[in-house]
């Protein structure tokens, strides 16, 4: 097996079976090619937690993205909090970087071990030139990040007058190479299950934007991928 | 009474560095917080938020063997359980590649100047380990001999360290040194390389001298972000000469990862210090591979050490993702 298996590997929708290498992660509906509107397929060499970053931040643009004409891309933000979500990836891209002399080793094998790289190519993509940062406020439930505070560093960036919009998004990505006996185990700690899941909504300005006053957040609806309850309660009821 | 709260409302807009420490060539993350607690434990009284600057996103393979397969995750945990038994406060941790340090000065920063607390602390820290090592390594950008804006360019050296910073709303004694400034951009360009023209960065720092209500003119000196390669040379002299036009060969500037190596996530931090200290000092280290500098990129490094004037200093950091971040650091006069 080359370094270069595991970036080429279709695990998101090239082979149909929508499995890792290691054959895990099939319980996951997001990755059937079925549920794949991004067309994620096309970018071959993204490890799964950014698949899932744009799958759910695809799934806010399609039914807010015209919230956000008329806002220059230089003032719309990005925060992400993907804690543990890519601990799977490194753990697993470490093999190949060890295994093989530089040289033979993919030069975008590495970034795609940092959430920044999925925070970059959302960026790319959805055009947002502001603020683009990945954060994890420390939450008692260890498993999503702290959604609460999550919100509120975006509302100090709102505040601040750093951007006018910021999409929030959080991942809850179960680590892959760990398999099916640490979500239970996951779940059996938490007292639910842990289901890979993105949620994905916006922080914006209110009507007085352009003055630059601190203001007050206007939430609006999330899009999200999969289901998280817990993640989803934080965002529905903060 | 309304004067005495004007009087407050003006001091709470400023945002100063009231407390700093650095080390250098430390790997360990509990003699870091260590050095924190007796070092500025006075310091950390009163402090309302940390902001815990790090890639941190990996350990040595033989670490996870040992310590069982959540290793990774049980790595950051206990970061973070260690930072907040120092300081239990709110803990949120930022990882954004190596500009995490500035990003989180910058996050600390607006949530001082939102009102939302008045002493909020830094911490940033990084190790070298291999994964890191081997990373970059097959991104061809890693050197034992840093050179940035010379034709010798090959990378950069890696180094680990720390630095805790507290910002605070007020100074108590005379003069200090103020975040007049911090703004970060993306580039949403290229994955891991920046943006050719810089135009990010530009943003960045135009952003941050807004905030500063400084214009080109009086910045005083640069610290220049130096990741050593082509196209981050390119970029970032392509931003500032765009920003100072003409000024920019008359600005002194200086450069510090070929010193103190490239501390990753913690640089922001380690950096922002040391050219406080340069601006306090009213002291500007000399650069000496100005002999060699490409004439692509004329910055005016100063050969020699020596006293030099300075109100104002531009910091600039940029790193993987097309991350950008400019800070201005200020001097208050005494």
């Amino acid at each position: 097996m080359t370094p270069g298996f595991y970036l080429l590997h279709p695990w998101l929708n090239g082979s149909g079976r929508g499995e890792r290498p290691n054959g895990s992660g099939a319980h996951n509906a997001w990755r059937a090619p079925e549920s794949d509107p991004l067309d994620t397929g096309r970018l071959r060499y993204i490890p799964p937690p950014s698949g899932l970053l744009l799958h759910t931040l695809h799934g806010w643009m399609q039914a807010y993205g015209e919230q956000l004409e008329g806002i220059p891309p230089e003032r719309r933000g990005l925060l992400l909090d993907a804690y543990g979500a890519f601990d799977g990836v490194r753990e697993e891209y470490s093999r190949p970087l060890r295994a093989a002399p530089p040289e033979m080793v993919s030069p975008l094998l590495f970034p795609h071990t940092s959430e920044m790289s999925a925070a970059a190519m959302a960026a790319i993509l959805f055009d947002l030139k502001g603020p683009v940062i990945c954060v994890h406020p420390l939450c008692p439930c260890e498993v999503g990040g702290g959604v609460p505070a999550l919100l509120e560093e975006g509302r100090i960036l709102l505040e601040g007058g750093l951007c006018d919009v910021i999409l929030v998004a959080a991942l809850c990505f179960t680590p892959m190479p760990l398999g099916e006996e640490a979500v239970a185990e996951t779940a059996a700690a938490h007292g639910f299950p842990v289901v890979d899941c993105g949620v994905a909504l916006a922080l914006d300005h209110n009507e007085e934007y352009k003055r630059r006053v601190p203001r007050d957040v206007v939430r609006r609806q999330a899009g999200f991928t999969g289901v998280c309850e817990p993640l989803l309660e934080c965002v529905l009821h903060d | 009474m309304k004067e005495h709260n004007t009087k407050r409302e003006k001091e709470r807009k400023g945002v100063f560095l009231t407390s700093a420490l650095y080390r250098e060539g430390v790997e360990d993350f509990g003699a870091c917080l260590e050095a924190v607690r007796n070092e500025a434990g006075p310091a950390l009284r009163g402090v309302e938020q940390v902001y815990a600057a790090t890639i941190l996103g990996d350990m040595a393979e033989e670490q996870a063997t040992l310590a069982g397969p959540r290793a990774p995750m049980a790595l950051q945990k206990e970061f973070l359980g260690m930072l907040r038994g120092v300081a239990d406060v709110p803990v949120t941790l930022v990882s954004t590649a190596c500009v995490s340090g500035a990003t989180a000065l910058a996050l600390a920063r607006a949530r001082i100047i939102a009102g939302h607390a008045q002493r909020v602390g830094v911490l940033a820290f990084e190790q070298c380990s291999p994964f890191l090592s081997e990373g970059f390594g097959a991104l061809r950008c890693l050197t034992n001999r840093p050179a940035p804006y010379t034709r010798e360019r090959s990378g950069f050296r890696l180094a680990p360290g720390f630095g805790w910073l507290l910002l605070s709303s007020h100074h108590e004694k005379g003069g200090g040194i103020r975040l007049a400034g911090a703004a970060t951009t993306n580039d949403a360009a290229h994955l891991t390389g920046p943006d050719r023209e810089g135009r990010g960065l530009r943003r960045a720092i135009e952003s941050a001298l807004r905030q500063a209500g400084a214009g080109p003119l009086e910045v005083d000196a640069i610290k220049l972000n130096g990741a050593g390669t082509g196209p981050a040379d390119a970029s970032e002299y392509q931003a500032l000469r765009a920003c100072f036009g003409d000024r920019l060969p008359e600005i002194p500037c200086l450069c510090l990862k070929p010193v103190i190596g490239h501390m990753q996530g913690a640089c922001g931090v380690v950096e922002t210090i040391l050219a406080s200290e340069a601006l306090r000092l009213q002291h500007l280290p000399g650069i000496p591979q100005a002999m060699r500098q490409d004439a692509e990129f004329p910055f005016f490094f100063p050969e020699r050490a020596g006293a030099r004037e300075m109100k104002k200093m531009l910091l600039l950091y940029s790193g993987m993702g097309g991350q950008n971040a400019a800070l201005i650091l200020e001097r208050e006069d005494g």
